[in-house]
């Protein structure tokens, strides 16, 4: 029976992803709980209950002495009264209880008559009947009293021979008692445990063999779904965790290898497993699921290489080598053919119904087009199913990446139907969680809901983006070996499977000061490489290293234009005109720098070619074009390497110097 | 989610109003179905509501108690589980199937509206033909309500006067597809009290 002793307020079960505040977990009891009288084996509570007002008026009635207040000699009930009553007067009744009050010492035998004797009989049988009742009335409500049957008492008394009576409700005679029914009980146990050992055989050997088959199979079903199914024990190499298990396709069933085959098979006891395992025929063998990019020269046979006939050698199954070989083993090696194979269909499909691009299927190996000569090689290649390890090829990221991705894919269920509990593994945004209760239209669901990506469009592209990328670290080391001057760093601040991108910084060693960092970003898309500078212009590159290093170049020359004019401004040299977007005779882009020093007699003239040491022009200065000869006008062109200084900065530097007066 | 006007026509069939408006260059789109469902209290104190579904929102049920305003009608959206929920509750509520209304039909899209036009039946009696105006690029009333007054004028001029009353706002507030069942359920009522 349940109390009312308490009630339980706790906060409140709201849906997924809600991101306020829960409020203060709340729990009330009451003051008062009623008390515990008894707990029963079963842990349910039998409680006391309070008294209601009922049993309150009775507990007070009883503490009231009546005795006192009526007489000893007060009598059931008052024939007096009675009587009176008959008279049909009130005030006549009451009299008459006044009257038996005072009357209530002398007390006569009523005059009953002959009846007299069966009178008090029967009153002394309501008396019992009556005390019967109470005693009944507190049996039924009192826990601890339980009433013995009369047929016991009497046998107890019919017991002649009080001895073996004492005998009986000894302590000695009911030990003695228990442990004979245990010894029969033991007895039991021993012919069953007798029996059992025949049927299973007394040999010592076939005993352990059965030992140990258990414990492997207990130690293959920590790694393996293992199934009973009727007689046949069943395992499954299925690896999705949603959809069917146990499809036919991957199941291989488990025997056990008795001890004389292990005898007959002539290697020693310990080194094969009792377990022994029939891996499905098309799996047994081993399997590799390659990528790799290559490049398309125009012939088939680079692309579709020829097949030696050694690499059929996987179809000649011996299916006594394949058993010996040790279960976790063969069926891990299963597996791996299993999981490829699903890959490669995956595959398969979407390469036929691709639409922009081009992709060519022979036997095990699939090439799309990934862009200019490029293209994408999926190819999967059997092994025998020995215990040799099988060479590793193709391109290891890419490998690596196509059955993560997969493996991932396999473990997100598609569609997460609308629950008040948060379930992992899904595709559906949580922000979808609230599509009934805020009313979203169809067409909103469609917009904002998750679209399965096809395995190939990915892996197509991140091999893209792959190749990209170390093209363009590797133009960017060789940028930083050739050309030290402004030197170039570089890192890479965000790289994901799509996209990425790099940080460069141009300097000059000694003169940060002056000149100041020259820093760009260059961007990797799965399609193609973008320069990005400071102030928003974008040098698209495309898929060109040629493009890219022009960019470097004009982002060095840029800088070196900027530094050689702030040092000259150091010594107080005046700039008359600073082109960053002059181009040279073949529209190459080819800064200019045009200078006149501080008492205004010399001029100087840098070029800054791509690629190439500035190109330096001196004359003196002309303060009127028109009055000059020829021979003033001319440009004196200096030799970059014969200028003295070791960097690009200290010759402009050294010559500003020099030219300063 | 935009904002919807939705009347009922007299005198006329869905295929004529349909016809009507792919001659002006709608197209069809679908179909669409509005149903709803009266549920009575067993007891006294709970007043009895209306459980609508509509086609155009799936994953969403609404539940609506009619008083004298909008404003004080209780009202709720819930997702589709709200349905087993009430079923649970069958003791204190019970569904009245006789009253069940539905509306089935078409969903023609021009430019920027969708007009959805079907029939409305009660238990397999017909009681007339439902248009609900849709123009989507605005949930705001205030500013969709010209453009809709003046589509609803110019294929519908007889209807242009019962404007409904939740269309009728003069602040700038959101509009919910609370309102656009609420319209239905309202159409709904008085379609049930008229005698054929």
């Amino acid at each position: 029976m349940a109390a009312p002793s308490g009630s339980t307020v706790g906060s409140n079960s709201d849906g997924p992803g809600t991101s306020y505040d829960r409020g203060v977990p709340l729990n009330l009891a009451s003051y008062h709980e009623w008390e515990i009288s008894e707990i029963g084996y079963d842990g349910t509570e039998k409680f006391k209950i309070p008294h209601g007002y009922q049993e309150h008026i009775g507990a007070l009635a009883r503490k009231i002495d009546w005795m006192s207040l009526i007489g000893e000699e007060a009598r059931h009930d008052n024939l007096v009264i009675h009587n009176e009553k008959e008279k049909g007067t009130e005030t006549a009744a009451v009299d008459a209880i006044e009257e038996t009050k005072k009357k209530s010492d002398e007390r006569t035998p009523p005059e009953a008559g002959p009846w007299h004797v069966v009178a008090k009989h029967l009153h002394a049988s309501l008396q019992e009947l009556t005390v019967l009742l109470d005693d009944l009335a507190i049996l039924r409500t009192t826990d601890y009293l339980k009433p013995m049957r009369v047929a016991d008492r009497l046998q107890d008394a019919n017991m002649a021979n009080e001895v073996t009576a004492m005998v009986q409700n000894s302590k000695a005679f009911q030990w003695s008692s228990k442990r004979k029914a245990l010894n029969e009980a033991a007895n039991v146990f021993e012919t069953a445990i007798k029996t059992r050992n025949n049927q299973l055989g007394s040999d010592d050997a076939s005993r352990r063999n059965k030992d140990r088959f258990f414990s492997e199979l207990r130690r293959m079903r920590e790694l393996w779904r293992v199934r009973k199914n009727g007689e046949s024990i069943i395992g499954d190499l299925g690896y999705k965790i949603f959809g069917i298990k146990s499809d036919p396709r991957g199941v291989f069933h488990i025997t056990r290898r008795s001890a004389d085959q292990m005898k007959a098979s002539g290697k020693g006891e310990e080194e094969l497993n009792v377990l022994q395992v029939s891996v499905p025929g098309d799996l047994m063998r081993q399997s590799t699921l390659t990528v790799s990019i290559v490049k398309d020269d125009g012939s088939i046979t680079s692309v579709f290489p020829e097949k030696a006939d050694s690499e059929y050698a996987y179809m000649e199954m011996d299916k006594a080598a394949c058993d010996g070989m040790p279960w976790e083993k063969s069926l891990k090696r299963a597996q791996e053919t299993l999981i490829c194979k699903d890959i490669f269909n995956i595959l398969f499909q979407e390469a036929v119904q691709l639409r922009r691009r081009l992709a060519v299927v022979k036997e095990g190996v699939i090439m799309v087009s990934l862009y200019d000569d490029y293209l994408l090689r999926f190819e999967l290649k059997f092994h025998p199913f020995t215990m040799d390890s099988i060479p590793t090829e193709g391109d290891p990221f890419l490998t690596r990446f196509l059955r993560e991705y997969h493996l991932a894919m396999e473990c997100s269920r598609p569609v997460r139907p609308q629950m008040l509990i948060d379930l992992p593994l899904t595709h559906l945004p949580e922000a979808l969680d609230y599509r009934g209760p805020l009313a979203y239209s169809a067409q909103d669901i469609e917009a904002r809901s998750a679209k399965a990506k096809g395995l190939l469009n990915r892996m197509t592209k991140v091999s893209g983006h792959y190749v990209l990328v170390k093209r363009t670290i590797a133009v960017l080391k060789s940028h930083q070996l050739h050309y030290g001057d402004p030197t170039l760093r570089w890192r890479c601040i965000r790289c994901s499977p799509l996209h990425s991108l790099f940080l460069c910084e141009l300097n000059n060693r000694n003169y940060e000061h002056i000149a100041g960092k020259l820093s760009f970003y260059v961007q990797v898309d799965a399609e193609s490489v973008e320069v990005q500078t400071k102030e928003g212009t974008e040098i698209s590159c495309r898929r060109d290293e040629h493009e890219l290093r022009q960019a470097l170049h004009l982002m060095s020359a840029t800088h070196e234009m900027i530094s050689v004019s702030q040092i000259a401004k150091q010594i107080s040299y005046q700039v008359l005109h600073a082109n960053m977007n002059a181009m040279d005779e073949n529209g190459v882009p080819c800064p200019t720098l045009y200078l006149v020093n501080n008492v205004s007699t010399r001029t100087v003239y840098i070029k800054f070619p791509l690629g190439e040491v500035p190109q330096t022009y001196v004359r003196n200065f002309i303060a009127d074009e028109r009055m000059a000869t020829e021979e003033e006008k001319k440009f004196t062109s200096l030799n970059f390497s014969r200028m003295p200084g070791r960097s690009l900065c200290k010759k402009f530097d050294t010559l500003f110097s020099l030219l300063k007066n | 989610m935009g904002v919807s006007w939705v009347l009922e026509l007299f005198d006329t069939s869905t295929v004529t109003i349909e016809t009507k408006l792919i001659v002006a260059g709608a197209e069809l789109v679908g179909g669409y179905t509005v149903d709803s469902t009266p549920y009575k209290p067993s007891e006294q104190g709970i007043s009895h509501f209306y459980l609508l579904h509509h086609s155009q929102f799936p994953q969403s049920a609404f539940s609506i108690a009619h008083q004298d305003t909008y404003k004080c009608s209780p009202r709720a959206s819930h997702d589709r589980g709200f349905d087993l929920i009430l079923h649970k509750l069958n003791v204190g509520l019970q569904a009245d199937t006789a009253g069940k209304f539905e509306v089935a039909g078409n969903e023609l899209k021009l430019q920027d509206f969708r007009i959805r036009i079907g029939l409305a039946t009660q238990n397999t009696i017909a009681k007339g033909v439902i248009v609900e105006v849709e123009y989507s690029p605005s949930s705001v009333v205030t500013q969709a309500m010209p453009v809709l007054t003046e589509f609803i004028e110019h294929f519908f001029p007889d209807s242009v006067e019962s404007k409904p009353e939740v269309l009728k706002k003069t602040a700038p507030e959101p509009y919910s597809a609370l309102e656009t069942l609420y319209q239905y359920s309202l159409l709904f009522s008085v379609m049930r009290k008229r005698a054929n």
